[in-house]
């Protein structure tokens, strides 16, 4: 008895230490060999999916295997990641999501988990910015203003917001920081719904990605008072950022990244971070593709970086995870 | 305002689509579009969202094309399914089943699939006149629409209920309530709380309107099947007219829907335009419309023309109606135009206030392709009458399980996880159970859709009252539809329990 | 018989309500609200109501139409002869539900042409039955049908677990 124990232990440390030397073939040259799939969390037509498919169209010319995206949604991306952290960790299975989405997930509670519970390959871009917009018909210049005007009005200048996103805290944010005294109303979760209700007059103010806004504000419907960008987006650099109009610790930076299955080989993450990150800054199709289709510049980190920026972002958004509650 | 019509930028929009590859691909597009709609479990959303990608490396006014030959085809696809099968083929065909499914058992399916066809390309067509016409004129009406609106106008839709529920109202309120509250499993409007998700991650995403849909339609189409087996109906379907000539219809039933086809179409475009409503339920506040205005309401459900071309007409109206906000906002109203919209942006078509400016062409080139879509789709369906027929010559038991097999494909596809195969597996029972306590399935659907839209919406709703509770008196629209429900409510309990009464005394 | 049913109906819906009811009071409640009364337990807890009301006027019809229309005791059936008399409908949903169960591990052919087949034999009359025929039908729908979704249309069925 005891014998069939030991054999046995023996034979699965056996194939244990067989599919660990499996794994680690696949990264001595012979990756990628097959198709790889690319799950995107968000769903076609929107900007995260965009991203991925011109990386993955790209990639498969670097790697010179099939690259597939796949748009598993729901939730936020929340439903993608929880299906996908446990995936095979071959390189075969690559997620493909935007990062402030998985960090204001779990600062909010939505998903339990955050990075961590992946093997970071690469942030490859990053997204053209949430503004704070008013209508042109109003007074308001600049984000001042329009916080000056909410004291001396309290509770009654409407921001409209999606409570719990990103566009919530930088509300919460901005009234701690500044003493803002606006009334907070739901403006939608999505960021067309939000357009509209500014629109229609039922606010008098929200946050908005900029590709939305910007044909607004070409013809003289809203104007633009700040973005909540870390740094001014260069196709529109008039509009200042949020930290420069005073709200020093606020900050939305969506960037698109990638991610694979905890416990994938770090040669494969490597060489797949080495593929994006020459197409990110050599392709002269991939800049004049995101240029036109969405306002972004090329932006690309290591494996280290990537980490670093996550954790950095993680953090942040775990700091205001009070407001969350 | 008149800046969005111009005479020499709808010719050159119109040349553009002249292209003999642009009108091939509109062909492909609507042909495969048709087989989407067609085919319960697969939707018109589903065929835009698999070749969204595709059309990322066509030339602008191909891809665009392409995806509204998709749009087209597959929205008006559903009414084959709906007709021959009694399961709609798309969301946006429900209410074709209500007379589709009868008239085909009558040995009619001829006709009832010539009216549709017939009246889906007029609606179609009416769609694309308005918003050829009228579309930032339409738009700076909708985008007034707020809060209190929305609210006012889901009640005002969820109130038609009653009139939807057959003699048992009681029950029929049951369904509906059903419905609403599957509808709040997943995240909470406003909030995102977690609700009732039973500690599952796979529910936080809700329940998929279309894993609803195939458990109680296609699911229970099966277990009927199952039944029969050893009880065959006493009435077997015939299938006399199975060789149809011209529309299957004459000319003077088809004229005497005009009333019905304009009253419905305008339903369908006004449903389309606003965002969030969604296509499902246009066909049903039409058909509901119909039937209340009809001289014979009471043989609504028994295989009439009228409910079919309120249905068709009604959903493929609401193309054209979709497509207002979304080219001249930049808003998409559903899953639908949401593609279209990532679709003509990848192409550097930016819709928004300023689309008749910058890409005046590309707009009249996107009606052309409507226009064209809109004839394949006809051509297509005509044609090929004669060939779906044939479904109802196949037997049951060869059809049943392969239907089956592609709604599941469906489900997966929708979100791609096998997950929703339990949701699926969950509303067949409920369907099931449903029909043997004699609750209605309609009003569950309608309670689906629109108490989630109504939840968000009074919530906003009254976050706007409190902070200023005078501000209700600035909107009209609003107060209107909110006096319109009493109304129908009235209304519709009159004549519902005047219908009850009859049918007791029968 | 009717009447039964709509009482059964009534305890069914009723039991359901309050449960829904119960369940809505664990709903996480935001406290960064703004200015709100209404939260994300309210609409539920109006919905519970609502329904649990409504299967009470269900529940009571018997009692209040029981002068009308006694109940029939003849038509009372036992459940195994209901199910004898139905066993189709049983056994398709033990088919879907066996069906669900095997997709992740045995991926979409084998559980799709395996379920084609049973569901088949299930709907077709004793004397129509074919074997073999049910049997061509599947495999080739479900490989046919994967082949068309997974390699054209990017679809992610399931290729089964055992495959890894």
């Amino acid at each position: 008895m005891k014998n069939v124990i030991k054999q046995t232990l023996i034979a699965s440390a056996a194939a244990l230490a067989l599919s660990v030397s499996g794994a680690a073939n696949a990264a001595d040259g012979s990756y990628p060999s097959k198709t790889i799939t690319m799950i995107c969390t968000h769903g076609a037509g929107g900007d995260t999916d965009y991203n991925a498919r011109l990386i993955s169209r790209l990639l498969e010319k670097e790697l010179g295997v099939s690259v597939v995206v796949k748009n598993v949604t729901g939730a936020n991306g929340s439903v993608a990641l929880t299906q996908y952290k446990d995936e095979k960790p071959d390189g075969y299975t690559l997620i493909a999501t935007n990062t402030i989405a998985m960090a204001s997930n779990e600062a909010s509670g939505l998903s339990d988990f955050g990075y961590t519970a992946f093997e970071p390959v690469a942030i490859y871009g990053k997204q053209c910015g949430e503004n704070i917009i008013v209508k042109a018909d109003t007074p308001y210049k600049t984000l001042d203003e329009l916080i000056d005007a909410t004291k001396a009005n309290p509770e009654k200048i409407k921001l409209g917001i999606a409570f719990g996103g990103s566009s919530y805290i930088a509300a919460s944010v901005i009234a701690d920081e500044k003493k803002s005294q606006f009334a907070l109303v739901d403006a939608g979760g999505n960021a067309p719904n939000r357009m509209t209700t500014l629109l229609g007059g039922n606010i008098d103010a929200t946050i908005v990605p900029y590709t939305i806004a910007k044909e607004y504000a070409e013809s003289g419907k809203v104007r633009f008072l700040a973005t909540l960008m870390s740094e001014r987006l260069p196709a529109a650099p008039d509009i200042p950022t949020v930290k420069e109009c005073g709200v020093t610790n606020l900050t939305v930076d969506t960037l698109y990244g990638i991610l694979a299955p905890k416990g994938t080989d770090a040669a494969i993450v490597k060489k797949i971070n080495d593929a994006i990150l020459k197409i990110v800054n050599e392709n002269q199709e991939y800049k004049d593709e995101i240029r036109r289709y969405n306002y972004q510049d090329p932006y690309a980190l290591n494996v280290q970086d990537t980490i670093a920026r996550l954790k950095a972002q993680r953090e942040l958004m775990m700091g205001f995870s009070k407001y969350l509650n | 305002m008149a800046d969005f019509f111009s005479l020499s930028e709808l010719f050159s929009g119109f040349a553009a689509v002249a292209d003999p590859m642009v009108i091939l691909f509109i062909f492909i597009g609507v042909f495969v579009g048709i087989i989407f709609g067609s085919i319960p479990g697969l939707t018109a959303t589903m065929a835009i969202v698999m070749f969204l990608p595709m059309t990322y490396v066509m030339s602008p006014i191909q891809g665009v094309s392409t995806l509204i030959a998709l749009y087209i085809g597959g929205i008006s696809g559903g009414l084959i399914a709906a007709i021959l099968l009694n399961i709609p083929g798309t969301p946006s065909s429900i209410a074709t089943c209500f007379d589709g499914c009868p008239m085909a058992k009558k040995g009619e399916a001829g006709k009832a699939l010539g009216t549709g066809v017939v009246f889906s390309f007029f609606g179609t067509i009416i769609g694309i006149i308005v918003l050829a016409l009228a579309a930032p004129l339409i738009a700076a009406v909708a985008i007034r629409f707020g809060p209190y609106e929305y609210s006012t106008l889901s009640l005002c839709a969820l109130s038609l209920v009653i009139s939807l529920t057959g003699k048992d109202l009681i029950k029929g309120l049951i369904s509906g309530l059903l419905g609403i509250m599957f509808a709040t499993v997943g995240l909470a409007p406003v909030d995102s709380a977690k609700r009732f998700t039973l500690g599952m991650s796979e529910l936080t995403s809700g329940i998929a309107l279309l894993t609803l849909l195939i458990g109680l339609f296609a699911v229970t189409e099966v277990i009927k099947a199952a039944e029969e087996v050893r009880n065959p109906l006493k009435a077997q379907v015939k299938y006399k007219n199975v060789s149809i000539r011209g529309f299957g219809f004459s000319l003077k039933e088809g004229l005497a829907q005009k009333w019905n086809l304009l009253r419905s179409s305008l339903i369908g475009i006004v449903i389309g335009i606003l965002p969030g409503i969604g296509g499902a339920i246009s066909g049903m506040l039409s058909y509901t419309a119909a039937k209340n205005q009809s001289k014979h309401p009471e043989k609504f459900g028994t295989g009439i023309m009228d409910g079919i071309v309120a249905s068709e007409s009604a959903n493929n109206a609401g193309i054209g109606g979709a497509m207002i906000p979304m080219l001249t906002l930049g808003i998409p109203g559903d899953a639908a135009t949401a593609m279209l919209l990532g679709g003509l942006m990848v192409h550097q078509i930016a819709p928004g206030p300023l689309i008749f400016e910058k890409n005046g062409v590309e707009v009249y080139g996107i009606y052309g392709a409507m226009f064209v879509a809109a004839i394949a789709m006809l051509f297509f369906e005509l044609f090929g009458i004669k060939i779906f027929i044939r479904v109802l010559k196949l037997q049951k038991y060869w059809l049943m399980p392969i239907i089956m097999m592609l709604c599941i494909v469906g489900a997966i596809g929708n979100a791609n996880r096998v997950f929703d195969v339990w949701n699926v597996l969950f509303f067949g029972i409920v369907g099931f159970a449903m029909i043997k306590s004699g609750l209605p399935h309609v009003p569950l659907i309608l309670g689906f859709i629109l108490g989630p839209i109504f939840e968000l919406n009074f919530r906003q709703a009254v976050q706007h009252y409190l902070i200023d509770p005078m501000d209700v008196l600035s909107h009209p629209i609003a107060i209107g539809f909110f006096v319109f429900t009493i109304f129908v409510v009235f209304y519709s309990l009159k004549r519902q329990k005047k219908e009850s009464m009859l049918i007791s005394e029968e | 018989m009717k009447n039964r049913s709509d009482f059964i109906t009534g305890i069914i819906l009723a039991v359901f309500a309050i449960w829904y009811f119960v369940q809505a009071q664990s709903i996480r409640v935001f406290s960064g609200m703004g200015k709100s009364v209404i939260n994300s337990q309210t609409m539920p807890k109006v919905w519970a109501v609502c329904l649990l009301l409504l299967a009470c006027v269900l529940i009571s019809r018997p009692f209040r139409n029981s002068f009308k229309d006694a109940v029939k005791k003849g038509e009372k059936q036992s459940f195994a002869e209901l199910m004898k008399k139905n066993w189709e409908v049983t056994a398709t949903f033990i088919a879907l539900f066996v069906y669900a169960l095997l997709l992740t591990p045995f991926g979409f052919i084998i559980s799709t042409a395996v379920y084609i087949f049973v569901q088949t034999l299930i709907l077709a009359p004793a004397e129509k039955r074919s074997y073999l025929g049910a049997a061509i039908i599947g495999v080739v729908a479900a490989s046919a049908t994967y082949y068309v979704f997974v390699f054209w249309l990017d679809v992610l069925l399931p290729v089964g677990k055992i495959f890894d």
